[in-house]
């Protein structure tokens, strides 16, 4: 209990706090979500992009040897001349080296029969297992057909077209160029054997090979294989120099099929793993792009932001809420003295009244036999002020002790009948002055186990609320019967009644109903809260019936066998 | 009358190969010496035999300026040129770009991890921005080697033109390790640039970098080669190459050799040829004034009797002639008699070319010796210098050449200094630049 009211305070702090946090901690936490899809995808367009100007590259190529093809080709008569395809070959900078095969997939070029040149055996040796599988040779639409056909440790083999898939960039290129999907329409009109044509990716000895290869109406199929390290330096060419301008602190590098680097550039650099990876097409599939750029410090940075406001909310509430509490804490040893004072001054005035009361009854008692009425009706006036102050002061001190949890319970062997009828006595000639009739209904009759002066103090506080709030109303009927072990006792009045949206409040202590009944009449608003918590202390209650006019309680009393 | 007979014997091969000589010879900026190093041989065997096809580039004064020049420095600023060497190669190359003026286009490209085109490529009209921006470079970072050529070869193709001198000059000092870094692939790429025209030089600097892929890129493109041990040469390096790129009179020679009459080609000495059947093709990127550049040829010749002639091989070069911006062609026949007397033969040797042979031969047996010595056989290594070095000396004595003897002690002090380990990164760097200089007869 001591520790209520800072506990309630570092509840106050903590849980905005702590709310505050969550429920930044998510935005935050969905915003990066956000911006990190918004960066992949960014990232993935500038790698299509990259991708696509590759592909460009490869696209041009196709054109050129399209045409060279066609050249040599114009000089076949019906072979393709040896001589010619050799002079080719030596003096292309793209071309490592052709061959031609006829249409069941035979070798024509590099010729059977007569001498080969060192690279011509070379190219013979490693391309066999190609050549073997002619149907490698056919077009098979734009996804490549990957394949793993050669057991000799020749790797990796896909053979395809050039992805149709446009980027913007290579329109001015492609303008110009013959559609690669539509079989072009030759200037000399061909016969029936539609031209083919396509891309292969060749791996052999831990090398890659790339073949561009042309059929031609005969079905013949002239095969380029490129110069790789051309290939490659024509690439890096189309790729943008050092720190790369637009990438901003960023790297995308160039990976090539064992994953080895082949180029970087932008203004980053650093280890670490990838943000975003992305294959080539063909005929580079097993090339891939790889973006790198710095990640983790802007979430940090984040943190410190969202962390600074909170510790100074934290801070502020705090505050505040230490403010609030040595504010609550000087008003509450404030009352705790005012209550210790009222007390004090209580007990003080217990002793001169308790005194008071005895000579005025013994004054009573002497001059009972000369019956001077006027003498007489003074003492009574006397004795039953001197009461009342009496139970007024019992009053606060019960309060005090309900207050301070010290209220004991001293149940003894008494007649509740004969009680209620005494302290009625007692109330009749107050209540007879404000014309109020009395009738007890006793419904007892034998001795039970209670605490007397807790039902004493009771029925003093309800009789004195009759006396103050319902004079004149006739009859005050008070009820007594026994319900199981408990003691109930009933006292209905015929006065104006409370209203029903008072029923709990009048409970409350220090609680006084505003109306025009009260008016005028002085009191504690102690009464009634300290009545029922008497009850309840004695393991029953005091309850406000509901009756057709004026007000009714109920005390019930549990009793001891 | 024998005298006389044996006279005409001789006369007549010897008036045939100057007939070959093309009549115009006056005419032209190239002149083609065809040779052979046993104009007699011996009869009634089977025998091997040197052609030596022997090219002169000349000038031709006062009838056109010098040819233009098309430039590309590719300068390594990875973090091991730090300090003097970058100094030093961004001193020479503003040196090197001194000599050039406005009829000329330089570029400028450097690289580390990252590869930056420091100078596009521009006509010289006004060299105090470029010496500027060469200035700034400094060094820092990876070798991108790959990467830095193509970018030098993509700066010289924005203005690239067959009748201009078209060149990267790369420097280097360390090992390639961004992109491709095998001798092989770096010598394709030599290969397609050289088809294009473009011939690429290379410079090693220091003892880090790797002279066998630096070796093969000159080599297939048919550029030059330099070991810089320290940077202060690099001016004195670049101010010949240079040098060089100016002197060019004809550019892109196709050779192409045919053997007649059962003759088989056994191997091109010290150049890389296509050898078909009885053909063997090769390309010179350029030829320079006043220099002579030369090709051996070893042939097998079949057994012919005493007293028969016979032709050996048929030769014809193509050519760019930058004096006239015209196609050319030359060509020649090579014969050889044959007799039973020694006397005779020895009295024919052509001692030129017989030294030209002796001499590429000797450089073949020096590359086999640091191939040897590769595969860690030290002692095999000696021994094959030792046979070179005797080969040279008996040569040497014979033809009582100065030259040869000169190389014969090289083999020898190579020989001796073959053996030590620490100093063999040096000793090979060396060596592989001589045998690139002798195989190419390099200007400098």
């Amino acid at each position: 209990m001591r520790y209520r009211a800072p506990l309630l305070l570092v509840l106050l702090v903590m849980v905005p706090v702590l709310l505050l946090g969550i429920l930044g901690y998510r935005l935050q936490q969905q915003e990066q979500q956000l911006v990190d899809v918004q960066l992949q995808k960014l990232i993935d367009q500038q790698l299509t992009s990259v991708d696509a100007h590759l592909q460009g590259h490869f696209r041009q190529l196709e054109s050129l040897l399209r045409q060279r093809a066609a050249d040599l080709n114009r000089l076949a008569d019906p072979d393709y001349p040896a001589e010619a395809l050799r002079r080719f070959a030596k003096d292309s900078a793209y071309i490592r080296q052709l061959f031609v095969l006829d249409d069941s997939g035979a070798r024509l070029f590099p010729p059977r029969a007569g001498a080969l040149s060192r690279e011509e055996r070379g190219l013979v040796e490693r391309l066999q297992p190609l050549w073997d599988s002619s149907e490698l040779f056919h077009p098979v639409g734009a996804d490549p057909h990957v394949a793993n056909p050669v057991p000799t440790g020749s790797g990796y083999l896909a053979s395809g077209k050039l992805q149709s898939r446009e980027a913007q960039e290579l329109a001015v290129d492609r303008s110009t160029l013959p559609d690669p999907r539509v079989p072009t329409a030759a200037p000399q009109a061909e016969p029936a054997v539609a031209e083919a044509s396509g891309w292969i990716a060749w791996y052999v000895d831990a090398g890659l090979m790339h073949i561009y290869w042309w059929r031609d109406h005969t079905g013949r199929t002239l095969g380029f294989v490129l110069n790789e390290a051309r290939l490659l330096s024509d690439l890096i060419n189309r790729l943008p120099d050092g720190s790369g301008g637009e990438l901003g602190n960023a790297e995308i590098r160039l990976l090539g099929g064992r994953g080895e680097l082949l180029y970087g550039w932008g203004a980053y650099q650093g280890d670490g793993a990838a943000l975003r990876s992305r294959n080539l097409s063909h005929p580079l599939g097993s090339w891939h792009l790889e973006y790198h750029a710095p990640g983790l410090q802007r979430a940090a940075t984040d943190w410190l932001d969202m962390a600074v406001p909170l510790l100074l909310l934290a801070a502020g509430l705090a505050g505040l809420g230490y403010l609030l509490y040595r504010e609550h804490g000087r008003e509450l040893r404030l009352a705790q003295q005012r209550v210790n004072f009222v007390n004090q001054v209580s007990h003080e005035l217990k002793t001169p009244l308790t005194n008071l009361r005895l000579y005025t009854e013994m004054l009573q008692d002497r001059l009972s036999d000369d019956s001077d009425s006027g003498v007489q009706r003074y003492l009574e006036v006397l004795t039953g002020e001197s009461r009342r102050l009496a139970r007024l002061i019992d009053n606060v001190l019960s309060f005090a002790r309900v207050q301070r949890g010290q209220l004991n319970i001293r149940p003894q062997s008494s007649d509740p009948d004969e009680q209620i009828e005494r302290i009625l006595q007692t109330f009749a000639p107050l209540l007879l002055q404000r014309e109020i009739d009395l009738a007890f209904d006793a419904g007892v009759g034998r001795e039970l186990q209670y605490d007397p002066a807790v039902l004493e103090q009771i029925l003093n506080n309800l009789l004195g609320n009759c006396e103050k709030y319902a004079p004149q109303s006739g009859l005050l009927r008070v009820r007594s019967w026994l319900e199981g072990s408990a003691l109930c006792v009933e006292v209905q009045d015929r006065g104006p009644g409370i209203a029903a949206t008072e029923h709990q409040r009048i409970f409350e202590p220090f609680y006084r109903s505003s109306s025009r009944l009260t008016d005028g009449v002085s009191g504690t608003g102690i009464g009634l809260g300290l009545a029922r918590d008497l009850a309840r202390a004695h393991g029953g209650d005091l309850t406000l019936e509901a009756s057709e006019s004026g007000a009714c309680f109920t005390i019930r009393l549990e009793t001891r066998p | 009358m024998n005298r006389t007979a044996t006279f005409y014997r001789w006369l007549l091969p010897a008036m045939l190969l100057l007939a070959a000589l093309p009549l115009l010879a006056r005419a032209q900026d190239v002149t083609l010496d065809l040779s052979l190093a046993t104009p007699v041989m011996d009869a009634g065997a089977p025998q091997k035999a040197f052609i030596k096809i022997g090219l002169d580039g000349f000038e031709r004064s006062g009838l056109r300026e010098r040819i233009a020049a098309n430039v590309a420095i590719v300068l390594d600023k990875s973090g091991s040129m730090s300090g003097d060497k970058i100094a030093n190669a961004r001193e020479a190359a503003i040196m090197a770009i001194g000599r050039l003026d406005e009829r000329d286009i330089v570029s400028v490209v450097t690289y580390d991890s990252r590869v930056e085109v420091v100078v596009p490529a521009t006509r010289l009209l006004e060299p105090e921005p470029i010496y500027r921006a060469i200035r700034r470079i400094s060094a820092g970072g990876n070798t991108a080697l790959f990467a830095g050529v193509s970018k030098g070869a993509r700066e010289l193709r924005k203005f690239l033109d067959r009748n201009q001198v078209n060149r990267i000059i790369l420097l280097s000092d360390g090992l390639a390790n961004v992109g491709p870094q095998s001798p092989s692939e770096l010598g394709r790429l030599g290969q397609s640039l050289a088809r294009e025209g473009i011939s690429v030089t290379t410079i090693g600097l220091g003892l880090g970098y790797n002279e066998d892929l630096m070796t093969q890129l000159a080599g297939y493109s048919d550029g030059n080669h330099a070991f810089v041990e320290n940077a202060q040469d690099l001016a004195r390096i670049f101010q010949y190459e240079f040098g060089d790129v100016m002197s060019v009179v004809a550019q892109d020679l196709s050779i192409e050799i045919r053997c007649l009459n059962g003759v088989r080609p056994l191997r091109l000495l010290g150049r890389d040829g296509e050898v078909i059947g009885d053909r063997v093709r090769t390309r010179l990127n350029q030829l320079h004034s006043a220099q002579e550049k030369y090709l051996v040829l070893e042939v097998e010749v079949p057994a012919q009797p005493a007293g028969t002639r016979l032709e050996l091989a048929e030769v014809q070069i193509d050519y760019a002639s930058l004096a006239t911006q015209r196609p050319a062609r030359l060509g020649g026949r090579v014969q050889a008699s044959f007799s039973d007397s020694q006397a005779e033969v020895e009295q024919a040797i052509d001692r030129p070319a017989l030294e030209a042979a002796v001499e590429q031969v000797a450089n073949e047996y020096s590359r086999e010796a640091v191939e040897r010595r590769d595969l860690g056989d030290v002692e095999g290594a000696r021994q094959i210098l030792e046979k070179s070095a005797a080969l040279l000396g008996e040569q040497a004595d014979a033809l009582s050449s100065p030259r040869l003897e000169a190389q014969e002690q090289e083999a020898l002090k190579d020989a001796d200094e073959l053996s030590s380990e620490e100093d063999w990164g040096r000793k090979r760097k060396e060596l592989r630049e001589r045998q690139y200089k002798r195989a190419t007869q390099q200007t400098y």
